[in-house]
């Protein structure tokens, strides 16, 4: 038997050195292609490497815990607890799961609810937990988002990427509106639109005005202004997407590209960029209406401001108010989340910059909802199979806004 | 063939409703959220799933008639990239060989429309690109009436049998 098995064994061990050369290449290939920011190539060489070999799979809560202890016991000093583990419900990307740690901070004996967010095997946008972390530990105080406390790029300690933040409490959509996914086209209402929309702008000029050489966000490449460098890494990111995960190609999609490369605008100046700033990415409190936390940063990076304004704008995150006006991300008029913004950043608003990020912003929709979802849905690698293939409708109809767009340009 | 696969959802789709998620816990809001989105996939697919050969066979047909048009813009020879043999006429009908057909169509029209961008004559970029605008246009209005049942598409022409056979309430145009 040993005779029959040994050179099979060999074959087999052939083929997956020669797999594994191939994805190697590949690899080299797209980087040669399109250049991007270092932990972009790492997280994206990473999925490459893991197709075909790793799929989701459920994990018992059990398993969870036993882990997630592990990973705090390197980090605390002091005796702690996990309890009441689940996951929660909501999102798009990553797996989460709330818990209650009893734990000692500074001598301090605290009881705080927590949230574990996790990679699954594959996500429909790949990034970086590390990324995610230092922005919001360098965003602690001067915006409301949820504090970070411990992260995690090594497979080894949770089985993923992960990070630990604090619970943050509030509702992503009133609880008595219309329930949909994630918050998309989340329909407020006067009396809360009030409220929000004062601070979602104000909450966006800040973040932009912040000058990002004062926080350390050493993940983050640092574009140079006046140049289209930045720009060029976001395209060469979605481009090598598109290239990796899509199952076919798309008029639509050649169209863009070109379109977007032909016309890039200079960044006149480096913000922090949110990457996923809109409705349904904020939580806040139903009864006085302030806004308790921003949420869902993975796509950030450093860029143009008019990356996230134009995205806050999309025609599907907003609806018509009663006099017939659209509502940004269902807030604020245009004319009035423009002038705010300017007042408030100092910081000007160009209508050609906010074309351009408006057919960008659609170009990622498209590759994220398009390409991405399906194919990591076809591989099992996402704990939401039957979400991903339902969301390639947002990609259809993102494709159809950019024809139009890109009508007669 | 009885039961149809229409038939067969339905079944799949009555037993969820009346058995399993009324069975599933309560307080378990993922596993709630994972059943809404199989119900409302399941009405998606009972609305579009007798019209994928349909579907496939317009897209086949749709692609090799471009790829023949780009092919006539002659300020870049053609190469083997830009080719697809045509279908053996024998060859039973089948979804999956249509499905085939029109991706290989569809990977020689970009190869094809990429030379053209990179090499081509200012006429023939510009008669490239006014060839894709229009297949863009009409290729969106069938997505748009087949992703209808996700709620995402604004704009639905009608349903994707009566796009796909001309009869939509919304005409499908090309680009202007």
């Amino acid at each position: 038997m040993a005779g029959v098995s040994f050179p099979a064994m060999v074959t087999t061990e052939h083929a997956l050195t020669s797999a594994s050369e191939g994805v190697e290449r590949r690899i080299e290939e797209l980087r040669r292609r399109h250049p991007v920011e270092p932990a972009v190539d790492e997280v994206l060489s990473t999925k490459l490497r893991r197709r075909g070999h790793d799929v989701h799979t459920a994990r018992s809560v059990e398993d969870i815990s036993e882990r997630l202890h592990a990973f705090l016991a390197h980090r605390l000093d002091g005796p702690f607890t996990i309890s009441g583990l689940a996951r929660l419900p909501g999102g798009a990307s990553k797996e989460q799961f709330g818990f209650d740690l009893e734990w000692t901070e500074n001598g301090e004996p605290r009881r705080d609810r927590m949230v574990l967010r996790m990679n699954p095997p594959a996500s429909v946008v790949e990034t970086h937990r590390v990324r995610e972390f230092q922005l919001l530990r360098a965003l602690e105080g001067v915006l409301p988002v949820p504090r970070a406390y411990w992260v995690t790029q090594d497979h080894a300690e949770l089985g993923e990427p992960a990070m630990v933040c604090g619970f943050a409490r509030g509702v992503a959509a009133p609880t008595k509106g219309e329930h949909r996914a994630s918050g998309l086209g989340t329909v407020y209402g006067p009396k809360l639109r009030a409220k929000l929309a004062p601070q979602f702008v104000a909450h966006l000029a800040t973040l932009h005005a912040l000058d990002p050489s004062t926080v350390a966000l050493d993940a983050f490449g640092v574009p140079a202004a006046g140049t289209t460098q930045g720009v060029d890494w976001r395209l060469g990111m979605w481009d090598r997407v598109w290239e990796e995960d899509s199952f076919e190609p798309h008029p639509t999609v050649t169209l863009t590209r070109q379109w977007l490369w032909d016309n890039r605008p200079p960044i006149d100046r480096i913000s922090i960029v949110h990457g996923d700033y809109r409705n349904g990415n904020f939580l806040f409190d139903e009864d006085t209406g302030e806004i308790t936390a921003i949420l869902d940063w993975e796509l950030s990076h450093l860029g143009d401001r008019h990356h996230d304004l134009a995205y806050a704008m999309l025609g599907g995150w907003g609806h018509l108010d009663d006099e017939g006006r659209f509502l940004c991300s269902g807030l604020v008029d245009t004319e009035t989340f423009i002038a705010e913004y300017e007042r408030i950043s100092g910081l000007s608003v160009d209508p050609e910059r906010l074309r351009y990020y408006t057919v960008l912003n659609m170009y990622w929709v498209v590759v994220a909802t398009s390409a991405s979802g399906i194919r990591i849905t076809e591989d099992r690698m996402t704990h939401l199979d039957v979400m991903m293939n339902f969301l390639s409708g947002l990609g259809a109809s993102s494709m159809a806004e950019l024809n139009r767009v890109l009508e007669g340009a | 063939m009885v039961p149809t696969i229409s038939q067969q959802l339905r079944g799949i789709r009555s037993a969820m409703v009346k058995s399993i998620v009324p069975a599933l816990p309560a307080d378990d809001s993922f596993v709630q959220e994972q059943a809404g989105l199989v119900l409302a996939t399941l009405e998606w697919v009972l609305d579009v799933q007798e019209s994928e050969t349909l579907y496939e066979a317009t897209e086949r047909d749709e692609y090799r008639e471009l790829l023949d048009r780009l092919s006539a813009l002659s300020s870049v020879p053609t190469t083997d990239a830009h080719a697809v043999p045509a279908p053996d006429p024998s060859a039973i009908p089948d979804l999956a060989l249509l499905r085939a057909e029109a991706r290989a169509l569809k990977v020689a029209v970009d190869a094809r429309v990429t030379a053209i961008a990179a090499d081509g004559s200012a006429e023939d970029r510009a008669a490239a690109r006014e060839l894709l605008v229009g297949v863009a246009a009409r290729q969106s209005a069938r997505e748009q009436a087949w992703f209808r049942m996700t709620g995402f598409p604004s704009e639905v022409p009608g349903d994707i049998r009566s796009v796909l056979t001309g009869n939509a309430t919304t005409p499908v145009r090309d680009a202007e």
